[in-house]
Protein backbone atom coordinates (compact mmCIF):
# COMPACT_ATOMS: atom_id res chain seq x y z
CA UNK A 1 0.00 0.00 0.00
CA UNK A 2 1.53 3.38 -0.82
CA UNK A 3 -0.43 5.56 1.21
CA UNK A 4 -1.79 3.14 4.37
CA UNK A 5 -0.53 2.54 7.34
CA UNK A 6 0.70 -1.20 8.60
CA UNK A 7 -2.93 -1.15 10.60
CA UNK A 8 -4.67 -0.84 7.06
CA UNK A 9 -2.81 -3.48 5.66
CA UNK A 10 -3.68 -5.54 8.45
CA UNK A 11 -7.33 -4.83 8.23
CA UNK A 12 -7.08 -5.60 4.11
CA UNK A 13 -5.59 -8.77 4.64
CA UNK A 14 -8.08 -9.77 7.77
CA UNK A 15 -10.88 -8.89 5.64
CA UNK A 16 -9.58 -10.95 2.33
CA UNK A 17 -9.18 -13.98 5.17
CA UNK A 18 -12.34 -13.70 6.75
CA UNK A 19 -13.92 -13.52 3.13
CA UNK A 20 -12.09 -16.84 2.32
CA UNK A 21 -13.17 -18.19 5.43
CA UNK A 22 -16.45 -17.43 5.24
CA UNK A 23 -16.36 -18.78 1.89
CA UNK A 24 -15.23 -22.15 2.99
CA UNK A 25 -17.96 -22.13 5.62
CA UNK A 26 -20.55 -21.72 3.44
CA UNK A 27 -19.35 -24.65 0.69
CA UNK A 28 -19.14 -26.91 3.35
CA UNK A 29 -22.62 -26.31 4.49
CA UNK A 30 -23.87 -27.24 1.11
CA UNK A 31 -21.92 -30.21 1.36
CA UNK A 32 -22.92 -31.00 4.55
CA UNK A 33 -26.46 -30.51 3.50
CA UNK A 34 -26.16 -32.75 0.29
CA UNK A 35 -24.60 -35.33 2.62
CA UNK A 36 -27.15 -35.31 5.30
CA UNK A 37 -30.43 -35.37 2.57
CA UNK A 38 -28.53 -38.48 1.29
CA UNK A 39 -28.47 -39.75 4.65
CA UNK A 40 -32.02 -38.91 5.61
CA UNK A 41 -33.44 -40.54 2.26
CA UNK A 42 -31.16 -43.95 2.54
CA UNK A 43 -32.02 -44.06 6.08
CA UNK A 44 -36.27 -44.12 5.27
CA UNK A 45 -37.19 -47.20 4.09
CA UNK A 46 -40.45 -45.59 2.49
CA UNK A 47 -38.96 -43.22 0.69
CA UNK A 48 -35.62 -45.68 -0.51
CA UNK A 49 -38.91 -47.65 -2.03
CA UNK A 50 -40.65 -44.94 -3.37
CA UNK A 51 -37.27 -43.75 -5.26
CA UNK A 52 -36.20 -47.44 -6.54
CA UNK A 53 -40.01 -47.57 -7.77
CA UNK A 54 -39.97 -43.89 -9.29
CA UNK A 55 -36.62 -44.74 -11.00
CA UNK A 56 -37.83 -48.59 -12.30
CA UNK A 57 -40.37 -46.75 -13.98
CA UNK A 58 -37.74 -43.71 -15.08
CA UNK A 59 -36.89 -47.06 -17.48
CA UNK A 60 -40.10 -48.22 -18.39
CA UNK A 61 -42.53 -45.18 -18.71
CA UNK A 62 -42.38 -42.10 -20.06
CA UNK A 63 -43.83 -40.74 -17.27
CA UNK A 64 -46.86 -37.61 -17.30
CA UNK A 65 -46.32 -34.37 -18.63
CA UNK A 66 -47.23 -31.39 -16.25
CA UNK A 67 -49.72 -30.38 -18.79
CA UNK A 68 -51.43 -34.00 -18.25
CA UNK A 69 -51.00 -33.56 -14.39
CA UNK A 70 -52.39 -30.19 -14.83
CA UNK A 71 -55.70 -31.06 -16.45
CA UNK A 72 -56.29 -34.45 -14.85
CA UNK A 73 -56.32 -31.68 -11.32
CA UNK A 74 -58.91 -29.59 -13.79
CA UNK A 75 -56.23 -26.91 -14.18
CA UNK A 76 -55.51 -24.83 -17.25
CA UNK A 77 -52.54 -25.91 -19.72
CA UNK A 78 -49.15 -23.98 -19.86
CA UNK A 79 -46.68 -23.26 -22.69
CA UNK A 80 -44.73 -26.13 -20.33
CA UNK B 1 -32.09 -25.16 -25.22
CA UNK B 2 -34.60 -26.31 -22.88
CA UNK B 3 -35.38 -30.32 -21.89
CA UNK B 4 -39.08 -32.00 -21.26
CA UNK B 5 -40.45 -32.57 -18.23
CA UNK B 6 -42.00 -35.94 -17.26
CA UNK B 7 -43.22 -36.98 -13.62
CA UNK B 8 -43.13 -40.66 -13.16
CA UNK B 9 -47.06 -42.16 -12.15
CA UNK B 10 -45.95 -43.09 -8.89
CA UNK B 11 -46.00 -39.30 -8.13
CA UNK B 12 -49.09 -38.70 -9.80
CA UNK B 13 -50.87 -41.24 -8.43
CA UNK B 14 -49.51 -41.35 -4.79
CA UNK B 15 -47.36 -38.07 -3.97
CA UNK B 16 -49.92 -35.62 -5.41
CA UNK B 17 -52.78 -36.60 -4.13
CA UNK B 18 -51.11 -35.81 -0.30
CA UNK B 19 -49.42 -32.40 -1.15
CA UNK B 20 -50.67 -29.01 0.24
CA UNK B 21 -52.41 -27.02 -2.81
CA UNK B 22 -49.52 -24.69 -2.28
CA UNK B 23 -46.83 -27.14 -3.01
CA UNK B 24 -48.81 -28.45 -6.26
CA UNK B 25 -48.75 -24.50 -7.13
CA UNK B 26 -44.88 -24.40 -6.48
CA UNK B 27 -44.02 -27.33 -8.88
CA UNK B 28 -46.80 -26.96 -11.32
CA UNK B 29 -47.28 -23.05 -11.09
CA UNK B 30 -49.92 -21.71 -9.88
CA UNK B 31 -53.46 -21.68 -12.31
CA UNK B 32 -54.35 -18.27 -12.12
CA UNK B 33 -51.23 -17.09 -13.23
CA UNK B 34 -50.48 -18.22 -16.73
CA UNK B 35 -47.32 -17.13 -16.75
CA UNK B 36 -46.10 -18.99 -13.95
CA UNK B 37 -44.78 -22.73 -14.95
CA UNK B 38 -44.00 -23.31 -11.61
CA UNK B 39 -40.83 -25.40 -10.74
CA UNK B 40 -41.23 -27.60 -13.75
CA UNK B 41 -41.20 -24.79 -16.08
CA UNK B 42 -37.73 -23.96 -13.99
CA UNK B 43 -36.29 -27.31 -14.25
CA UNK B 44 -36.70 -26.79 -18.05
CA UNK B 45 -34.78 -24.44 -18.14
CA UNK B 46 -32.25 -25.34 -15.94
CA UNK B 47 -31.56 -29.31 -14.87
CA UNK B 48 -28.88 -28.08 -12.65
CA UNK B 49 -31.56 -25.78 -10.48
CA UNK B 50 -31.80 -28.90 -7.67
CA UNK B 51 -28.25 -29.42 -5.39
CA UNK B 52 -27.07 -32.65 -6.34
CA UNK B 53 -27.33 -36.30 -3.83
CA UNK B 54 -24.29 -38.44 -2.67
CA UNK B 55 -23.22 -41.41 -2.44
CA UNK B 56 -25.56 -44.51 -3.80
CA UNK B 57 -27.94 -41.51 -5.06
CA UNK B 58 -25.19 -40.08 -6.70
CA UNK B 59 -26.84 -38.76 -10.11
CA UNK B 60 -29.94 -37.63 -8.61
CA UNK B 61 -30.88 -34.31 -7.56
CA UNK B 62 -33.06 -32.73 -5.27
CA UNK B 63 -34.95 -29.71 -5.61
CA UNK B 64 -36.39 -27.69 -2.31
CA UNK B 65 -40.24 -26.56 -3.03
CA UNK B 66 -42.66 -24.77 -0.67
CA UNK B 67 -42.39 -25.78 3.28
CA UNK B 68 -40.19 -28.27 3.78
CA UNK B 69 -41.12 -30.56 0.62
CA UNK B 70 -38.83 -31.50 -2.08
CA UNK B 71 -38.66 -32.98 -5.57
CA UNK B 72 -36.06 -35.56 -6.28
CA UNK B 73 -35.33 -35.52 -10.05
CA UNK B 74 -32.82 -37.06 -12.33
CA UNK B 75 -31.67 -35.83 -15.96
CA UNK B 76 -31.68 -38.16 -19.03
CA UNK B 77 -29.55 -35.55 -21.22
CA UNK B 78 -29.59 -38.05 -24.33
CA UNK B 79 -33.13 -38.39 -23.93
CA UNK B 80 -33.11 -34.56 -23.26
CA UNK B 81 -35.61 -35.67 -20.44
CA UNK B 82 -35.87 -34.29 -16.90
CA UNK B 83 -37.66 -36.76 -14.86
CA UNK B 84 -39.65 -36.24 -11.71
CA UNK B 85 -39.06 -39.43 -9.58
CA UNK B 86 -40.56 -38.78 -6.04
CA UNK B 87 -42.52 -35.34 -4.53
CA UNK B 88 -42.54 -35.41 -0.40
CA UNK B 89 -41.84 -33.81 2.33
CA UNK B 90 -38.74 -34.29 4.48
CA UNK B 91 -39.28 -35.74 7.97
CA UNK B 92 -35.68 -34.50 9.86
CA UNK B 93 -34.37 -31.32 10.40
CA UNK B 94 -33.64 -30.04 6.78
CA UNK B 95 -30.46 -29.23 6.68
CA UNK B 96 -31.01 -26.08 4.73
CA UNK B 97 -31.68 -24.99 8.80
CA UNK B 98 -28.39 -25.72 9.28
CA UNK B 99 -27.52 -23.60 6.14
CA UNK B 100 -29.56 -20.61 7.33
CA UNK B 101 -28.09 -20.81 10.63
CA UNK B 102 -24.68 -20.31 9.55
CA UNK B 103 -25.71 -17.22 7.14
CA UNK B 104 -27.39 -16.02 10.04
CA UNK B 105 -24.23 -16.62 12.11
CA UNK B 106 -21.86 -15.03 9.68
CA UNK B 107 -24.33 -12.30 9.99
CA UNK B 108 -23.48 -11.52 13.65
CA UNK B 109 -26.42 -13.16 15.15
CA UNK B 110 -25.78 -15.00 18.76
CA UNK B 111 -25.18 -18.54 18.83
CA UNK B 112 -28.05 -18.09 21.30
CA UNK B 113 -30.45 -16.34 19.19
CA UNK B 114 -29.67 -18.58 16.25
CA UNK B 115 -30.73 -21.98 18.01
CA UNK B 116 -33.16 -20.35 20.48
CA UNK B 117 -35.06 -22.98 22.87
CA UNK B 118 -33.73 -25.55 20.82
CA UNK B 119 -30.30 -25.84 22.61
CA UNK B 120 -31.33 -23.38 25.85
CA UNK B 121 -29.98 -26.07 27.78
CA UNK B 122 -26.29 -25.07 26.40
CA UNK B 123 -26.47 -21.59 27.73
CA UNK B 124 -27.36 -22.33 31.48
CA UNK B 125 -25.20 -21.48 33.83
CA UNK B 126 -24.01 -25.24 35.08
CA UNK B 127 -25.93 -25.98 38.77
CA UNK B 128 -23.69 -24.48 41.51
CA UNK B 129 -21.05 -27.20 43.10
CA UNK B 130 -20.02 -27.25 46.48
CA UNK B 131 -16.46 -27.45 47.34
CA UNK B 132 -15.81 -30.93 49.39
CA UNK B 133 -14.68 -29.95 53.11
CA UNK B 134 -12.48 -32.16 55.02
CA UNK B 135 -15.62 -33.30 56.96
CA UNK B 136 -17.90 -34.42 53.68
CA UNK B 137 -14.72 -35.97 52.03
CA UNK B 138 -13.99 -38.24 55.23
CA UNK B 139 -17.87 -39.09 55.26
CA UNK B 140 -17.97 -40.25 51.81
CA UNK B 141 -14.58 -42.44 52.32
CA UNK B 142 -16.78 -44.27 55.27
CA UNK B 143 -19.85 -45.01 52.41
CA UNK B 144 -22.52 -42.65 54.44
CA UNK B 145 -23.48 -39.03 53.74
CA UNK B 146 -22.75 -37.00 56.69
CA UNK B 147 -26.41 -35.99 57.21
CA UNK B 148 -26.90 -39.26 57.85
CA UNK B 149 -24.32 -39.99 60.17
CA UNK B 150 -25.14 -37.08 62.36
CA UNK B 151 -28.53 -38.29 62.79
Amino acid sequence: MVNGSDDDMVAVIERRALSALFKRVRDLSIELEAVSETNEILSDPATMQALARGLAQADSDDGVSPNALRAKLGWPAKSR
Amino acid sequence: MSLEVRIASRVVEEDFPNLPLEVQKDLLGDPDIPEDEGKVGALAENPDLGKPLQGVLRGLRRLSLTGRYRAIYKTFLKKNVVYVILVGIRKEGSASDAHQRAERLLQGASLKEILGAEASALFEAPAAVKKPTAKTRKAAQRGRPRKARDK
